[in-house]
């Protein structure tokens, strides 16, 4: 094999390895399901278009479409809290998915004509973390093993060089170029450990009443709304303890939040 | 005889007042006083110029000396009420001395500028000059000052007040202390000073006014005025004026303003004004109009133009709505207008024109596009702009436009259609749903992250396993590039392979001389990279004292010498060996090289002058 065959083994294999999923193809039923689905969508019958998206949903399937479809048919039926959960899963599956983006965009829209949930005192993050969140979890290993890679390679080149001008340059370089790797690295494990940490959910009911403890007679500290990004700090039996961005927290039922 | 005498009075009287060089030349010096003013009516305030000129001509008693000038010795005396009545701003003496032989011609005037502190008929007494004993006279002048421009309009309690000797103080002057919310209240803020010098001052810091929305009224010309306080005259000029329009009801305060000035030509100074209270007052709330906005207060009317009063059905319109007048202009509020009956209003646009003025207003224009929906005479209703109108104190509902008349001509069947499906109607292009995607087969995305592999850690050390290798390899390749004995060995061995190999050849091709040279070689080479000394050239004896001294075993030393007898015999005499002796010399040195090899052999180190002469040869 040569070496430029070797090359692009390596980077086919980082790219594999660095990006989000594996793919494998469905079942036949799934398949089934699935085109009976879209067909009743496209008849308008969007209950029984519902019904067989989740089916597949729940036979542990994930993929794009089905999820985009599953937001469409949700947004036809007035459910914008699901539609909107609906296309987030789509778009991390498939981030650059365009229908999912402008789709979402449409139902987040539609949600602030009716109840626009507004968290106050949102503090602005930091530069770091702006960084960080700046670049996804494949962007920042991308950037650091490249740089990692071009520094070693940059050291070989600088060992079978004689002594020069050309070799302290090379020097230089490398040592940059290492330094650099390093804040990537540095920056690949923070976004891992946001990736990792945060647990986010969509609100899906039109209107949610958060408790102050996982039960249902405690007080109700406030109320959210559908469509709302909220995380998840907690989850304990049918309760989940959300966080909002502004670090206002408090118990809702779990199946009142659609975990992404 | 009294006609006569009545005749010689004139003549002794101009006798009297002969013509100075007349009387100059009789020894007595000739010595006049003048005093003018100019102008002779002014205001208080005004600045006049009154000169006293003294003129002399005498004759001295000898001629001066060379170059030197001397000047008349008197004694001026200015009119004793000019400070009195006047400010004395400067005073610049201008003198003319012309000297010809004895005769002396001196003329001096004393310029100075004053300016009235009253009013009324001002009497300058005459300016008095003594010279050599004697007393001279001018003539009282008389000045008419009247009063200036009025000063500053001071409302009760915006009086200034001295507390002691101020030369200089910033007064502010609003022209109204309670207005309504949205009404005009404009403050001027002046500054009262005594010396001209102050004149040039400068804002340090203007006024807060956060409760107002305020626009600078600057000043066409900036007229300063005098006002006499406590006795104290001042000349007053505005530095600042200010329109504020109340934004809410209550107290509202305007903050200070700071002006830097001089008091004299080295010492500058800050003053600051007082706080100035307006009371907001509430808009009634009582009988307020349908369509009034807070913020429409002022005087205002309503006027509207149509572009063209006759058009075709295919065409459109304007209309343009005028609202002018005194008030807060820029905060206006004017409703569009979202329907006319017989047309399709479409906004075109609206701007604000500004007047200049004490009293701030303008104009505020709304403009329309209508389009025709049915034909015929056509009325533009009146259009109406309900306001609060400050001064009455109360809401104007009749600030309207007169109806207008547009005549609609042409087929509007045909027309209107075009015309609502070019303009009239919009094609709303609205974000919509987008479809459902089809798909022949379904994929399962299994998420999984490099991070939670063991294909990161391999990822990570594989940079610098790769940096590790390629280091051990080129040391690998520098220490085999290196001259040791045991490399020289190895060359050795493999030269003597490759020797025997060629000396095979020869012995194939029956090349009897070849062969045996090349046996020859193979052994002197392989003694060579053994011993460490050159073994090419030498005698046989040599060789032999060479080999015993590194060692080698007698039985190996006596084969050795003995081959390369044969060979050199060989070389010189090829025909007395037959190809079996050939194959049974390359078979013995064989066994010989790998004896030599294994043998263990001392080095001798080559003599230096022998290997120098070696080189050199």
């Amino acid at each position: 094999m040569s070496r430029t065959s070797w090359i692009m083994v390596l980077a086919l294999g980082l790219v594999t390895g660095l990006g989000t999923s594996g793919v494998a193809r469905a079942g036949a039923t799934e398949d089934r399901l699935f085109r009976e689905a879209n067909t009743a969508y496209t008849r308008g019958k969007y209950a029984e278009a519902r019904q067989r998206y989740e089916q597949i949903v729940l036979r542990g399937l994930s993929d794009e479409r089905l999820y985009y479809n599953l937001g469409n048919t949700y947004f036809r039926q007035g459910q914008l809290g699901r539609a909107i959960w609906a296309y987030e899963k789509a778009l991390g599956l498939a981030p650059g998915h365009t229908e999912a983006k402008h789709n979402l965009t449409l139902a987040r829209d539609t949600v602030k004509s009716r109840v626009h949930d507004k968290v106050i005192g949102v503090g602005r993050p930091g530069r770091w973390t702006r960084l960080v969140k700046h670049f996804s979890v494949t962007s920042a290993a991308l950037w650091f093993f490249a740089l990692w890679y071009l520094a070693f390679g940059l050291g070989v080149t600088v060992l079978l060089l004689r002594p020069g001008v050309l070799r302290a340059s090379l020097i230089g370089l490398t040592v940059l170029v290492l330094g650099l790797s390093l804040f990537f690295g540095r920056l690949y494990y923070a976004r891992i450990q946001v990736a990792d940490g945060l647990r986010h959910a969509i609100v899906l009911d039109d209107k949610v009443p958060v408790r102050e403890g996982p039960q249902a007679i405690t007080n109700k500290s406030f109320d959210v709304h559908a469509g709302l990004k909220v995380q998840i700090a907690v989850r304990e039996d049918q309760w989940v303890k959300i966080r909002l961005a502004n670090g206002l927290e408090g118990w809702v039922r779990s199946t009142s939040v659609g975990e992404l | 005889m009294q006609k006569s005498l009545v005749a010689l009075v004139p003549a002794l009287l101009a006798l009297t007042a002969a013509p100075p060089a007349t009387r100059a030349r009789t020894g007595r010096p000739e010595v006049t006083v003048t005093m003018t003013a100019s102008p002779t009516k002014a205001k208080v305030g005004d600045q006049l110029t009154l000169t006293i000129r003294v003129s002399i001509n005498q004759r001295l008693a000898r001629r001066p000396r060379f170059f030197t000038m001397p000047r008349p010795n008197y004694d001026l005396q200015i009119p004793a009420n000019l400070s009195k009545d006047f400010v004395v701003m400067r005073s610049a003496p201008y003198q003319v001395n012309n000297l010809a032989g004895t005769h002396q011609s001196y003329r001096c005037d004393y310029n100075y500028a004053v300016s009235p502190r009253r009013a009324g008929r001002i009497l300058i007494q005459p300016a008095r000059l003594v010279f050599k004993g004697r007393t001279y006279s001018s003539r009282s002048v008389v000045v008419n000052v009247t009063m200036g421009p009025a000063p500053p309009p001071s409302l009760p309690g915006q009086v200034p007040n001295l507390t002691g000797d101020e030369d200089l103080f910033v007064h502010a002057v609003a022209n109204k202390l309670k207005a309504y919310v949205g009404e005009q209240v404009t403050v001027t803020w002046y500054l009262y000073y005594k010396s001209p010098v102050a004149r040039q001052a400068s804002i340090a810091t203007h006024p807060s006014t956060d409760d107002f929305f305020s626009e600078d009224i600057p000043f066409r010309v900036r007229t300063s005025t005098h006002t006499t306080i406590k006795g104290q005259v001042f000349t007053v000029t505005p530095v600042l004026r200010r329109a504020l329009f109340p934004l809410k009801a209550g107290r509202l305060r305007v903050g200070t303003l700071g002006v830097e000035a001089y008091l004299d030509y080295y010492q500058k100074v800050l003053r600051r004004s007082a706080q100035v209270s307006i009371e907001a007052l509430r808009l009634p709330t009582q009988n307020v109009p349908a369509g009034f906005h807070p913020k429409n207060v002022g005087q205002f009317k309503v006027t509207a133009e149509v572009g063209q009063p006759r058009i075709d059905a295919r065409s459109a319109t304007s209309l343009k709505v005028t609202v002018h007048g005194t008030g807060f202009i820029q905060g206006l509020k004017v409703d569009r207008i979202k329907q006319i009956p017989g047309f399709k209003v479409r906004f075109a646009g609206q701007k604000t024109e500004m007047s200049g003025g004490v009293q701030l207003g303008g104009k505020h224009i709304h403009e329309y596009v209508l389009i025709p929906t049915a034909v015929g005479v056509q009325k533009v209703p009146p259009i109406c702009f309900p306001h609060f109108d400050p001064k009455r104190a109360r809401y104007v509902t009749d600030a309207c436009s007169g109806a207008q008349d547009v005549t609609v001509t042409g087929n509007l069947a045909g027309a209107v259609g075009s015309t609502l499906a070019g303009a009239g109607k919009d094609n709303e292009l609205r974000r919509r749903l987008k479809p459902i995607l089809q798909a022949s087969h379904l994929r399962n995305r299994t998420t999984w992250r490099l991070h939670k592999t063991s294909w990161l850690l391999w990822l990570l050390c594989l940079a610098p396993l790769l940096v590790l290798v390629t280091t051990v390899l080129i040391r690998v390749i520098r220490s085999m590039d290196r001259d040791t004995d045991s490399r020289r060995r190895r060359q050795a061995r493999g030269h003597a392979r490759r020797r025997l190999r060629l000396a095979a050849s020869y012995l194939r091709d029956s090349d009897r001389v070849s062969f045996f040279t090349e046996i020859a070689s193979v052994i002197q080479e392989l003694l060579t990279a053994r011993l460490g000394v050159r073994v090419q050239g030498i005698t046989t004896t040599e060789l032999e004292t060479l080999l015993e001294a590194s060692d080698m075993a007698p039985a190996l030393r006596d084969r050795l010498l003995g081959d390369l007898e044969v060979c050199d015999f060989a070389r010189f005499a090829p025909a007395a060996a037959d190809e079996a002796e050939m194959q049974d010399v390359l078979t013995r040195t064989r066994k010989l090289i790998r004896e030599v090899e294994r043998a263990r052999l001392k080095r001798i180190s080559e003599p230096a002058p022998e290997a120098s002469m070696e080189v050199v040869s």
